[in-house]
């Protein structure tokens, strides 16, 4: 999958997985690696980029069992700009695949495609 | 890759950006690698999984100089965020360099060239003084025009200055954009 393309997706990924419930780095390295190739230092830049323009609080808990972790908590100014996200990921999907079905469908019917 | 050669290649790209920042993000790694080690992972998978320092370090580094000349405006500031941004490309520096020398080198002669209107004609108004007091009065209306002309000036360039800055500082941003997408980062 081209990679400009996949970048912006998995900004849309790690604001949603963190809509409502705070997560830890790796795990959202995980959850997204597991439904797509993803290079987790790519993740790593964007959680830092988030926090960084203060769209994720974070804090560290100290666990018994297992090195501590620290988690990334989605603010009020992070949840407008995953709405804003989402609403363009909506229209810009739905378009994709408007256009996908009417560009399969004319092929069915057998018209000639040319121009 | 072992674990240590990774964090070790990352800081060792990160040296130029902030102490606390370059902490910061090899603590998450660590913890990324210790929380991998957990869950049975081997250090090689989690090294591969992770993609190269180099790659990490070149994208954190463009984006926080300019960040950080957005936040922090100084001329040092936006040398530096224009060098690590050249460093994405060779061509592009060859591009922009002159781009941004020119409005620095307006810049720079109407700062100087603003004094020289306020300056001269205060040591012109002394000379008539001293030679013929007479004039005086009259001599003091003649010197206003240059002098409020420089002042203009200066206010005038720094607005300019400001301007440029900001508009500098988009440029490099919409530019980091392309320069990513072509190189398919």
């Amino acid at each position: 999958m081209n990679v400009q393309f996949k970048k912006g997706v998995l900004t849309l990924c790690v604001l949603v997985l963190t809509a409502h419930k705070d997560r830890y780095g790796y795990e959202l390295v995980n959850e997204i690696s597991d439904k797509f190739v993803i290079s987790g230092g790519a993740v790593y830049s964007l959680l830092q980029r988030l926090t960084k323009v203060e769209y994720f609080s974070t804090y560290i808990i100290e666990s018994q069992e297992g090195p501590a972790r620290k988690y990334y908590h989605l603010t009020d100014k992070g949840k407008a700009f995953m709405e804003e996200q989402l609403e363009e990921w909506k229209s810009f999907s739905e378009g994709v695949y408007r256009i996908i079905k009417e560009g399969l469908e004319n092929d069915e019917t057998g018209i000639p495609n040319e121009t | 890759m072992t674990k240590q050669e990774f964090l070790t290649k990352l800081e060792g790209f990160l040296r130029k950006i902030p102490k606390e920042e370059r902490y910061e993000i090899l603590r998450d790694y660590q913890e990324h690698f210790k929380l991998a080690e957990v869950n049975g992972e081997t250090e090689k998978e989690t090294v591969e999984s992770l993609g190269s320092p180099k790659a990490i370090a070149k994208d954190l580094s463009a984006d926080f100089y300019i960040t950080y000349a957005k936040e922090n405006r100084s001329i040092s500031n936006i040398s530096r965020a224009i060098f690590e941004y050249s460093a994405l490309g060779l061509f592009n520096m060859c591009v922009t360099i002159p781009l941004i020398i020119i409005p620095f080198s307006i810049i720079f002669s109407l700062y100087l060239a603003a004094p020289c209107l306020i300056i001269f004609p205060i040591l012109i108004w002394f000379k008539v003084f001293l030679n013929a007091g007479s004039d005086l009065v009259a001599g003091i209306f003649n010197i206003m025009i240059p002098i409020s002309i420089g002042v203009l000036v200066i206010i005038g360039t720094t607005y300019f200055a400001r301007w440029s800055y900001i508009l500098i500082l988009r440029y490099l941003q919409m530019n980091i954009q392309i320069v990513k997408r072509v190189r398919g980062e």
